[in-house]
């Protein structure tokens, strides 16, 4: 099923939002951001207890874990830069996430901010983080079903991989 | 809908030209005043030439004729200069990773994790030609979305 197009799609609000955010606000200052709350209605876009919810693809449920992974890579990126000498290295790295999860029309929330003592340890949790990020994309660009989402998987995979390569280097 | 085998077929193209314009590329480049240049040329020469081989592998493991290289190719403008060579590698990673996406979304199974793999080799090669981290590498109709 090679050049089927992504399957999913949630609301057109939801892709006029993701459209504004990605031309007008795109600058990467997430500083002082706060994990926004676990609330029923922030999570109500990807929740699908709902008796009238549609039955979810195997693509949409892969959608949906790949965002939950970018946006917990996200969650670290920014608690990460709340750190002055991080602030600028990770910036380009924070947009890529941003831009990743607005494509596949998911929101930036819910994500969780870990304790970072000092800037080797952001540094060390931002390699480990996205490591594992790049591993769950190849997983994901690997078993998904339409080509198209696999496509746009892999890409994010390589940005991954790029991004990785200029980090600062993580203090042995 | 494109084939696995035209996208087979499409990336062994790619390499032919890429073992080409990369050979040019070496030819012109100092292994001693322009070491790191040379070095990641002669890196992805070799990765592209291992590629190509490996494609006229499975192309012909699949029962098909692989294709051959073509006759000629317009060497890339610049090739003069040390800043040229560069852009022009860069320009080849960029073009090869477009190809590399393109393989990911027509295949399946382990031919798909190969392809990944090299979409993610390319992407990283570009770095060595002075290319920055891009958010969609390979992929650029996403990038204006």
């Amino acid at each position: 099923m090679p050049d089927r197009p992504l399957v999913r799609r949630r609301t057109a609000v939801l892709t006029l939002a993701a459209t504004v955010l990605a031309t007008g606000c795109d600058h990467g200052d997430d500083i002082g951001a706060t994990p926004p709350s676990r609330s029923p209605s922030a999570s109500a876009s990807t929740s699908a207890s709902s008796p009238s919810a549609p039955v979810r693809t195997p693509d949409e449920a892969l959608v949906d874990t790949t965002i939950e992974q970018l946006v917990a890579a996200y969650g670290v990126v920014v608690t990460a830069r709340s750190l002055k000498p991080l602030r600028r290295p990770l910036a380009p790295l924070a947009r890529a996430h941003r831009r990743h999860v607005e494509v596949l029309e998911g929101e930036l929330e819910g994500w969780t901010a870990p304790v970072l003592a000092d800037r080797s340890a952001a540094l060390q949790a931002v390699h480990r983080s996205e490591k594992q990020l790049h591993a769950a994309l190849v997983d994901a660009a690997t078993r998904a079903e339409s080509g198209a989402l696999a496509k746009l998987l892999a890409s994010m995979s390589a940005s991954v991989t790029q991004f990785l390569s200029t980090l600062p280097p993580a203090a042995p | 809908m494109t084939t696995e085998l035209d996208a087979l077929q499409a990336t062994l193209a790619a390499e032919h030209a890429a073992v080409y314009v990369l050979g040019l590329i070496g030819s012109r480049t100092s292994e001693s005043a322009e070491a790191p240049l040379y070095t990641a040329v002669r890196g992805a020469y070799e990765a592209h030439r291992d590629t190509r081989d490996a494609l006229i592998g499975e192309i012909a493991g699949l029962g098909a004729t692989p294709s051959p290289a073509a006759v000629a190719y317009t060497a890339p403008a610049g090739l003069d200069t040390p800043d040229g060579r560069y852009q022009a590698a860069l320009a080849l990673e960029k073009a090869c990773a477009s190809t590399y996406a393109a393989l990911v979304g027509a295949t399946s199974g382990p031919r798909r994790l190969e392809a990944i793999g090299l979409l993610n080799d390319a992407a990283a090669r570009e770095l060595s030609f002075r290319g920055t981290p891009e958010i969609f590498p390979g992929a650029d109709e996403y990038a204006d979305r």
